[in-house]
Order: C-alpha cells, then structure tokens, then sequence
C-alpha cells in the first residue's frame, strides 16, 4: 500500500536524514581530522572539509608504529575466538534443543546467569589461570577466556527449536546418530544464522580492550584497540595521528560491517528471539 | 691419523666458534617514556645493541603510569617479570616495602663498576630507601618554564641578555603576565586539566612558600597548601591561563604561538628542539628554572632509575643479572646523550664535564641543581599515588574555580588521611 | 523407568562437554576465585591470610564505596531509558521508510559506531570536546557559551559519558526494535487508519504495547550491560572529577590494580554481582507483570 507524500512525511523524513547525520558526525570529523595537515589541524581558521587532504599521518603512524604486527594479532585471535565460539556453541545449543538430558535446565539456566556476571571483575582471577597454564602474551591467552558465548548458545537453541521434528525422527529412524543429525540437517539449514553470528562474535573480539590490555605486555603482542591507548612516539601537536591511528583500528571492521551490512543486521535481530 | 686428528680438533674448534657467537643474552627492558624522550632512550637502545655482540636488549615501551606500575607488579607475581625497567624513585617508598624491587648488592653493582659515590647525594639516597639500594639513578628531571622569545621581547619581557624578567618573585610575575595578557588570550599554555602537571606546580609553589605537604602523619599542614592552591586558581580566573585543559592542548597552545609561556617538564624539551629543527615552530624559544615566586627557591623534580623486578616465582639468573648490570653501568656512563631529552643526569661526572656545561638549552636551566625538591618519602606521594589521584580529584578542580581552596584541600587531607 | 534414553543422554554429554568445559574452566573457576579471595586479605596476587567477613563489613563502612554504587545507579539513570527510548524512535524513524536504500543509509548512520572499538570511541570524543580545539567548544563559542571541559566538571562528566555510551551503544537498540516493529501486523495500522486514528493514537494503543516484549529485553539487557560499566569511565575520566564517574568496577579497578588490595576489591565485586542478579530478575518480573494488563 502506498502511502500519500504528504507535507509532513517529507518533513519527517528530511528530519530523519538530519538526525542521522548529525549522529554519524563525530565519525566523519575524526576521518576528516585524519586527512587534514597538523597545522591545520589547530588552525582556528578551520574548516569542516581538509582543505589539503593529505595522508602524512598515516604514513607516519605505519612506518612508526608497529600497527602491522598489532594488525596480525587482532586478525589471529578474533579469527581464533570466532571459530571457536561457533565450534562450542553449536554442539550446546543442539544438545538444549533437541535432546532430553539430567541437567538440560540447569544447563539452561547457568547459560542465561552468565550473562549478568561482570566480566571485568573476573580479570585477576583470569589473569592469574592464564598464568599459571603459561599462556600469558600469547594468542591463547588472549583467546581462551573469551570462547564463552552464552548468546550463541541461546541462539543456536532458539533457532534449532524451529527446525521440524519430522526431519530429525526419519534420520533416526535411518539408524543416524545425533552428531550426524547436527551435521548433516541442522548445520546446513542454519548457514545464515552461523554467518552472522560468526560476524557479530567477530566484531566483539576484535573489539575487547579490557583483558587483552591486562593480559599483554609485550608491545609486540598487542592488539589493535590497546595498542591505540599506548602509541605516544609523536610529539609536538599530534591530534591528526592521533585520529589516523583510530581510523585505522576502526577501519577493518567498519569495511566489514559496510560490506556485510545485511547479515550483521539479521544477526543482531535474530537474538530479538530471546525472552530473557 | 694426526691429520684426522687435527682436523677433528678444527672441526670441533669451528663448531664451538659459532655457539658461543650467539650465546647472546637478551635483556627484556620495559619503560614508560614516549615522545621525545622515548625518540632519545629509543636510540641509545639501538646504540648499545650495536656495540654489543653479547648482549641485546628487546625493549617495550608501556603507558606511563597506573597501567605500567601494576603491569610491573602482577607480571612479577606470575613469574614473567621484564629483566630490567625504569621505575621513578619518587615512587621506591611505595614500591619497597611491597617487594616489587629487587635489591642490588654492593658488590653486584661493584662488579660493573657502579659505586655510591658516582651519584648525586640525594638521588642516591632516595635510591637506597629502605637500607638497600633497589635503583641505579639514571636522570633527575625538573620543572621548567618554556617561553616564546619572540613573544616576551616584544611584551618588553627580556632583558639585555636575553633573560625573561618576570621569574623573580610573584609582583613581578603577575605583571609580565599582564603584559602578555594584553597580547594573547591566554599568556600560560599549562595542562590545568591534569592532575599530575598541577601537583608539580603546586608542589613547587608549597615549598616556596616554605610549606610542608606531609608532616608527622597529617597532610597539609597549617594554610599554606590552600594558598598554594589559590595562587594558581588566581592565574585562572585573571585568565592568564586556559581552565581545563588537557596535556595535548596545552603544548599545542604553545607549539602554535597561542600561548607565550609553558610550564611543563624538562622531558619536552627534545619536543620543542626536534620541531625547531625541522622549522615546524613558527619562533625562538627559551627554557629556564621556573618563576620564583616566594622567599624560598623550590622546583619539583623526581627521577628516573633502572630497577630490577622481584619475583619470587622467577627469580632473575645470574647470567642474566650480569647482563642486566652492564646495561645499566653503560647507560650511566653514556647519560650524556640522555641530557639532550632534557634531564639533568645522575652521573655526577657527566654533569661536571664541560660537554654538559656547554649543552644546550640544558645549560639555560642548570641552576636548578641547587633548589630541586622532591617529593617527601611516603607511600602516597610518587607516580600513581593517592597523591596523584588526590591532585585530580580535589586541588585540579579547585584551580578551575570549581570550587575554594579551602574545600579541596579539606577533601584532599580527609581522602589521604584516610589511607594512612 | 528412567525417561531418558541412556545412548541420547551420553550423545547430550559429548556435545555440551566443551562449552561446560570452558564454562567451568572461565567462567565459574574464576568466580569461585574471586568469591574465596574476597574472604581473605590478599594482595592483588597471590594468597593471604582468611579474614572472613571483614572485606564485606569494610566496604559497607567505605563512604567510597556508597558513592561508587550511587555513581553506578545514576550511570543508570543516564543510560538505560533514554537509550531504549532513542532506540525506539530510530527504530520508528527508519521503519517507516520503505525505499531499502534510504533506510540502509540510515541504519548504517546509527549503527556504524556501534562497531568501533570503545578506545577509538573515546578518542573520537576526546577530540570532539577538547577544550581548547574541539569541534563542539566552536559550537559553543559561536552560541555565545562559555567553554566547558567536559570531563574535568563534575556537573558534566557523568552525562558526557552517558552520552558517549549511548551514541555508541544505541544501534544494537535500534536493530532489536525495527526487528520487532517488523512482527506488528500492518493491517492493525490500516485498519485503525479507516477509523481515523492520530499517529499519537496508533503508537498509544497498537505500537507500544505490542513493542512491549522487545521494550522490556532491551530495558533488561541495557540494564545489565550498564550497571557492568567500566571502559569508558577508565578511559575518559579515571573516576573523578571527585569521584563523580566513580563507578563499582572502577572502584574495583583502583583497589585492586592501584591500591593492591586484591581481596578487598574481590568482596566488592561479589557485591556487585549481587546486585547485577536482583536488580534484573526484579526488573524482569516487575516488567513481566505489567505485560500481562
């Protein structure tokens, strides 16, 4: 059904396009702080377009920074902890679905409380584990405590739930065993749930700055988001490197989002199915 | 069968050859220094690595501060220590007594030639707070007041020798920066929005009043710090200088020709020369001790040391202890280099010797040598200290207006009181 | 006789064994950690000595500590409804166009910062009101009001940084309310549109109350996610000015990390979760019985 263009709705759709602009402000100010020359960078003479775009800074933050090496880390244990999260979640989510077991519902429960445990109080209590398993400034250490996903696990559940129990009793019937089932039906018709949670728990873990910043300190085992707290090798003014170094740990994953902007969304909507 | 003998030897001595050339011991170093300073240290790293086949040094560098201090301690307790690090001694009589320094014998540091004697009396002192020495002093910094030449010869601030003539008392001071009022809006580029750079202003100007921060257990005796305080909320509010501002913009305001003066530590100075140098600062600029204000002569400086960690579950090697002490023995003796990052070095030779005596600007503030004042010996003063945190919290927004003098430093004795 | 089937039960066991693998390993290790420590007097790391509920009775005698759990529940305050409701009306915003290049546009707007890491967050914001270059000091200055340092005012920390939170976090908002405003069948806006309904009566009576499941998840989950604050605080304002952005975990941070009171930090975060855990079972049963009026 079409609606009438009315005054109002371009009125109220205009306002919108304001509104969203001004929110994604900050955003463009700092990439076009990015782009800008020191100088004029604190010229008060300035302008909300570079006037000379120019891309010293990040030249500068390349060749001075060890970014390339923090770059490595994020990309090896965000890849780490997506794989794996996806790996164990799966399994737990079909086993709360699908089968009937001694525990099923504390299981079920201890799922949904871990959610409301603050994480960053546990740090030292991590910190000293990793410690102890020799893990400490190692990609391990970095990944292991973060494969806990009680979202996907709940997730997989909900949408498991959907899948009809006609396919799962033929395949028993047919003598299969449930790792088949999981395999062979459950898996293949959940392609786009597991990509888009493999994309959001992608996200997260390249984003976590509290326990890799405890846990790492060895510069060259930084992560791209602690790594921008530490870069302080410019002087003099530095505001312009300072927004190129954001950009350039914003910028993988904002091409990732651009790209894959649809399936980032239905993941975010599908965990609309939780009821708390 | 004595050629194969022989050759057997060769062989041997060929392949023994090669594995003592690379036993090379690897000191893991940590620091905190960034910017100018991190550019020179960086470089005397690389200068060590490179005359020294035995030894190297893989350095990392650390954010300065609350982060690096617990970094420090909780990598000790898990056994995964650095081999050596830089450490402030303001902060040795919060660190001590809580283990985290290992103490160097007399004879280790003897073993690298390193005596008592080579220091400045009150540096080594401070190094050896709690009866043994836990640090080898590497520099003493200050702090000191940037100026625009160009600024203050046109103000009518400079004397025939080129010397800014409102550093002698505090009539004089608010006159000159009346002066540059009339000039720019804001006269002093100073970080009043943190913490740590308003302690050492306050600090300074305490002990110029003759005042005490802590005595006997109490903190803040009498008035003096509440007059401390309301001299540099005075500055404010005349809007001699910005209210809230951050480090960052403060020597931006400075860089830029905004502001005509700025108090900061000697450790900007390779800033200020580095940018000079590559005709990125649009003027001439000065350094000296800062304005004296009050009868007494005070500046606050603290001081940088190599230190050891103490882990009880990794306790350093010998092997790597040697290495370890010959790193610090050659940073000593090369300290020299280190001056040009602004800091007045340990090594009382260096200091002595006519290279340092003729360095630039560091000859401009050497006086400071005789009316240096550290921070008083106690567990809540030092970097990362309540003290610290205090600063923010209290006297930082009681400079901006926010709130009297007399508040914050009620609020600032009632928090480390407590602690006590 | 038994109901379970005992080659199912063993399959069950197989499947979930790594995630309550991990699940004991770091998840409830860790707590049980942090629960002993918190009875003992020890330093950030490494054992001390049992001292039973002292750690619990110190900190309801620590003014610090009261102030932290104020500071906290006004963070709340500041967060929890204007976020959903920002949520909602973007949601709102966005449904209502059907031209999917448009509404992508807008979405993408709302939702990109909702991906950056929180240090290119604050230092995004840092910049953007740094008082002597921010962008929004010029704004100021050219609507004739004086300056303000943001962070270093006790007046405007908190809600600057309540504002940060809820720029960067509002999108995962926004996408839970355009999915639910996808489920509310059409019709009922048609049909109320023949009776002549204002837009102020459609969302009063047909929007709101079917909305209400997704009002009520994100009131919870936001609930949760902010009384767990502590990245922004540690990164944009370290607890002052006074304490004012204090908050539990940052407390947590700086006896533990600074004061090296490890035990004592451990009591306050069992504290914490305490409150985490009633005040959202509370908040989802005085939700819930409002969804069955």
């Amino acid at each position: 059904m079409k609606k009438n263009i009315t005054i109002s709705w371009i009125l109220l759709t205009l306002l919108s396009i304001i509104f969203a602009l001004i929110f994604i402000f900050p955003l463009y100010w700092a990439l076009a702080t990015s782009f800008k020359a020191e100088t004029e960078v604190i010229d008060p003479n300035w302008s909300i377009f570079p006037k000379a775009i120019t891309i010293a800074s990040y030249i500068d933050v390349i060749l001075r920074s060890q970014i390339t090496t923090w770059y490595v880390n994020s990309i090896m244990t965000s890849f780490g902890i997506t794989i794996l999260v996806i790996l164990i979640s799966m399994p737990c989510g079909y086993a709360l679905s699908q089968l009937n077991f001694p525990g099923r519902n504390i299981l079920f429960f201890a799922v949904l409380a871990s959610i409301m445990v603050p994480g960053t109080a546990l740090v030292i209590a991590l910190f000293v584990l990793i410690a102890d398993m020799n893990l400490i400034n190692t990609w391990s250490g970095i990944i292991l405590p973060q494969i806990l996903s009680p979202v996907c696990v709940i997730v997989y559940k909900q949408f498991f739930d959907q899948v009809p129990k006609e396919l799962r009793e033929a395949s028993l019937i047919d003598g299969a065993s449930e790792f088949q089932i999981l395999f062979n039906i459950y898996i293949p018709l959940n392609w786009g749930i597991t990509t888009a949670l493999a994309l959001v728990t992608f996200i997260a873990a390249w984003n976590n700055f509290f326990w890799p910043f405890i846990m790492t300190t060895q510069q060259d085992m930084f992560t791209v988001p602690v790594a921008i707290t530490s870069v302080d090798d410019a002087f003099g003014i530095f505001y312009a490197r300072e927004m190129a170094v954001a950009m350039l740990a914003a910028g993988p994953i904002a091409l990732i989002y651009l790209i894959f902007q649809k399936k980032v969304t239905e993941a975010i909507m599908m965990t609309s199915g939780i009821k708390g | 069968m004595k050629k194969n003998l022989i050759s057997f030897f060769c062989g041997l001595f060929l392949y023994m050859i090669p594995v003592s050339a690379f036993a090379v011991t690897e000191v893991i170093w940590w620091d905190f220094l960034g910017g100018g300073d991190g550019v020179r240290m960086k470089k005397l790293i690389d200068n060590f690595n490179s005359s020294h086949d035995d030894i190297q040094i893989n350095a990392t560098t650390l954010e300065w501060g609350v982060p690096f201090y617990t970094k420090v301690q909780t990598s000790a307790a898990i056994g995964e220590q650095p081999d050596m690090m830089t450490y402030h001694l303001s902060r040795f009589p919060l660190a001590v007594p809580t283990g985290v320094l290992r103490p160097i014998s007399e004879a280790e540091l003897a073993s690298v030639g390193i005596s008592g004697d080579r220091f400045f009396p009150a540096n080594w002192e401070a190094a050896n707070f709690g009866g043994a020495t836990h640090g080898v002093p590497l520099d003493v910094h200050a702090n000191v007041m940037y100026f625009n030449s160009d600024m203050l010869a046109e103000a009518g601030l400079l004397d025939e020798n080129g010397d800014p003539t409102l550093l002698d008392g505090l009539d004089n001071f608010m006159a000159g920066l009346e002066k540059l009022d009339a000039m720019v809006e804001y006269p002093i580029g100073f970080a009043t929005g943190n913490g740590g750079m308003v302690w050492r202003w306050w600090y300074s100007i305490l002990r110029m009043m003759d005042g005490e921060y802590l005595v006997d257990g109490k903190v803040c005796p009498g008035d003096k710090c509440e007059r401390a305080t309301q001299v540099l909320s005075n500055l404010v509010e005349k809007g001699y200088m910005p209210s809230e501002t951050d480090y960052g913009s403060a020597k931006a305001m400075f860089a830029s020709g905004q502001s005509a003066i700025h108090i900061n530590g000697v450790w900007e100075v390779p800033t200020w020369v580095d940018l000079r140098a590559n005709n990125e600062l649009g003027f001439k600029f000065g350094v000296r001790d800062m304005p004296q204000l009050f009868e007494t002569e005070a500046t606050w400086a603290d001081s940088h040391a190599f230190a050891i960690p103490h882990s009880d579950k990794n306790p350093i090697s010998d092997e790597k202890l040697k290495a370890v002490l010959t790193v610090m023995s050659w940073m000593s003796d090369n300290s020299l280099f280190w001056a040009t990052a602004g800091h007045i070095p340990s090594n009382k030779n260096i200091v002595n010797s006519v290279f340092y005596n003729n360095m630039e600007p560091n000859a401009d503030y050497a006086n400071i040598g005789s009316n240096m004042v550290t921070e008083p010996f106690s567990p809540l003063t030092g970097v990362a200290s309540p003290t610290y945190d205090a600063m923010q919290n209290y006297i930082m927004p009681a400079v901006n207006g926010q709130l009297s003098a007399d508040e914050a430093v009620q609020m600032l004795r009632d928090d480390l009181e407590s602690l006590m | 006789m038994s109901k379970y089937k005992k080659n199912i039960v063993i399959s069950a066991y197989i499947l979930i064994f790594p995630f309550v693998l991990i699940y004991c390993l770091f998840l409830l290790y860790p707590t049980l950690y942090t629960l002993l420590f918190s009875f003992t007097n020890s330093p950030l790391i490494g054992w001390g000595d049992w001292v039973g509920l002292e750690n619990y009775i110190k900190l309801w005698n620590d003014k610090f500590f009261w102030k932290s759990l104020k500071n906290t529940f006004v963070f709340v305050f500041w967060t929890v409804i204007p976020n959903t409701i920002i949520g909602l009306m973007c949601a709102m915003m966005i449904s209502r166009i059907k031209n999917f290049l448009l509404s992508g546009a807008l979405l993408a707007c709302f939702f990109l910062p909702h991906i950056l890491p929180v240090t290119v967050v604050t230092e995004i914001w840092q910049w953007m009101v740094s008082k002597q270059f921010g962008i929004i000091q010029e704004g100021l200055d050219y609507l004739g009001f004086k300056r303000i340092g943001f962070f270093s005012q006790r007046a405007w920390a908190m809600p600057m940084v309540a504002l940060i939170t809820i720029w960067w976090t509002v999108g995962f908002n926004i996408l839970l309310f355009i999915a639910g405003l996808k489920n509310i069948n059409p019709e009922l806006y048609e049909a109320s549109d023949i009776e002549g309904a204002s837009a102020l009566q459609q969302f009063k009576f047909i929007t709101w109350p079917l909305i209400w499941p997704i009002t009520a998840l994100v009131l919870t989950l936001q609930l949760i996610f902010q009384l767990k604050i502590f990245d922004q605080m540690y990164l944009l304002t370290g607890g002052g000015p006074f304490n004012s952005t204090l908050v539990v975990l940052q407390l947590v941070y700086k006896q533990g990390f600074q004061l090296n009171r490890g035990g004592y930090a451990s009591a306050i975060a069992m504290v914490l979760f305490v409150i985490i855990i009633i005040a959202s079972v509370l908040q989802y049963q005085v939700l819930k019985s409002k969804d069955r009026d």
